[in-house]
């Protein structure tokens, strides 16, 4: 059981620093995009939605490629840090945050194609500053969107699994996450083990989700209201 | 409207009719590790014999648990004998159904010597400057003898900080192909032939015991019953070494 504590502490950690980096990356995509008006957009769009569609396992084998000492990301890691990707907690957080791309941009993008300029110009003949605009009229009005693309981002990289397991190699402490171990129960006839993780697991996300749609509430209908 | 509603039931109707009337079909799941000679066999026997197999493959612990829950599966190759012999305890086959098909042997590989002995794993692992990748003990019984090899070299406690587990031997083997790792321990059957590779001396670890279960009932369990003579019959065991197996005796 010790280890399985190491295993869910582990997840957490990969969750927090993982939602935390797409944030800072999904926000000035997402204004990007829902400014950008160009034949390639929709290009742009599929690729950020791929993971969506794509099964875990073509990520996961594209990343173990692209890791390996002999291309240009894995030599260029390893000369930086000296250290390797595969099977690395750098190279599960890489893997997380594309792994998790559409599920914080999406809802930020829903959310700034929505806000009306109208409200921003107003803002601006009042005497706002650029920041003041974003603090009291941008942030006020997304609100629920960066919860959700926060919160969406969060609880899928808990629950990623493919990913993890084509290029985590389950290092204990370092790489074997929550379902990797829930994974290794099952796979070891554990089943007593494995229920408990399962629903534990189940459980937490049912009320992290629950949540999600309590603070919500106020902006309804805020997830894909006008993507969707 | 209702044309074409006609036309989809019918359509539905037959992609979800089972495969009945082909009575000599054969549904045999393997672990990972034996499936391309198993593939091989089938093929042999299908010519011999008109009789079609159908394998899938997966982890000895997928496949257990897909069984255990009432897979229809006729017969079970497993990469351990602690499966199908959890099999025996549940009650789920006899004791006559389980046998012995294979033993299984250990290999190493590695990129920097290109005709390499226990020497060249010595040399490594008592200062590993890269990973070794190894199959997961607590799934793969290939994971385990990796294990007892080490443990017996008295290796393990210098490179237990720098191993790496795969989930299964074609995983550890995918680890070292795609260059992630230059060293690995894994299923002789996988890597004989390759460069770099070597087969490690089955004193080092306990017999890899692969054993088999036949999981048919009924009707079908006759052709099950003749598929597994035709696996342990001299013509295939004498095959097996070529396919980095040790052979077994015949079936009691």
């Amino acid at each position: 059981m010790s280890g399985d504590w190491t295993a869910i502490w582990l997840t957490l950690k990969l969750a927090v620093i993982s939602s935390l980096i797409l944030m800072i990356i999904a926000t000035p995509l997402a204004w990007w995009l829902a400014k950008w008006q160009h034949p390639a957009k929709p290009i742009v769009q599929a690729v950020i939605a791929l993971p969506l569609v794509l099964p875990p396992t073509v990520l996961g084998f594209y990343l173990l490629l692209a890791f390996s000492p002999q291309s240009w990301l894995g030599s260029g890691w390893e000369s930086l840090t000296g250290g390797q990707l595969a099977f690395s907690f750098a190279g599960l957080v890489i893997g997380s945050v594309i792994y998790s791309l559409p599920f914080a941009v999406q809802p930020l993008y829903a959310g700034f194609v929505q806000l009306d300029i109208k409200y921003l110009e107003t803002a601006g003949m009042l005497g706002l500053s650029r920041t003041a605009q974003i603090r009291r009229v941008i942030l006020p009005m997304v609100k629920p969107h960066i919860i959700t693309a926060l919160g969406l981002a969060f609880a899928h990289t808990l629950g990623e699994f493919g990913v993890v397991l084509m290029i985590g190699g389950n290092i204990p402490g370092e790489t074997q996450v929550l379902s990797i171990s829930l994974y290794d129960h099952v796979e070891s006839l554990n089943y007593g083990q494995a229920h408990q993780l399962a629903i534990g697991l189940l459980i937490f996300s049912l009320i992290l989700m629950s949540l999600l749609y309590r603070l919500n509430r106020k902006g309804r209908d805020a997830w894909n209201s006008r993507s969707g | 409207m209702n044309y074409r509603l006609c036309s989809l039931s019918v359509l539905l109707s037959f992609l979800l009719i089972p495969s009945a009337g082909l009575a000599d079909t054969l549904k045999v799941a393997v672990a990972a590790n034996f499936a391309k000679p198993l593939e091989q066999f089938a093929t042999a026997y299908n010519e011999k014999t008109g009789n079609r197999v159908i394998v899938s493959k997966a982890s000895s612990g997928t496949l257990y648990a897909q069984i255990n829950h009432g897979a229809d599966i006729d017969v079970f190759l497993s990469a351990d004998s602690s499966r199908p012999q959890q099999l025996l305890e549940d009650g789920r086959v006899n004791a006559s159904d389980v046998v012995t098909y294979a033993i299984g042997r250990l290999g190493y590989i590695q990129r920097s010597n290109a005709s390499p002995d226990v020497e060249t794993l010595k040399t490594f692992a008592l200062a590993p400057t890269t990973r070794l990748a190894i199959a997961n003990p607590r799934l793969a019984p290939y994971g385990e003898a990796a294990r007892q090899a080490l443990t017996s070299l008295v290796l393990w406690q210098h490179v237990s900080g720098a191993l790496v587990y795969g989930n299964n031997v074609l995983q550890v083997y995918q680890f070292y192909q795609s260059g992630n790792v230059d060293h690995a321990l894994l299923a002789w059957s996988l890597i004989k032939g390759e460069p770099g590779a070597v087969q490690l001396s089955d004193e080092l670890h306990q017999p890899i015991v692969q054993q088999l279960a036949i999981t048919a009932t009924g009707a079908d369990k006759a052709a099950a019953n003749a598929f597994v003579d035709y696996l342990l019959s001299d013509e295939v065991q004498t095959q097996l070494p070529q396919w980095g197996y040790q052979r077994t005796g015949t079936r009691e």
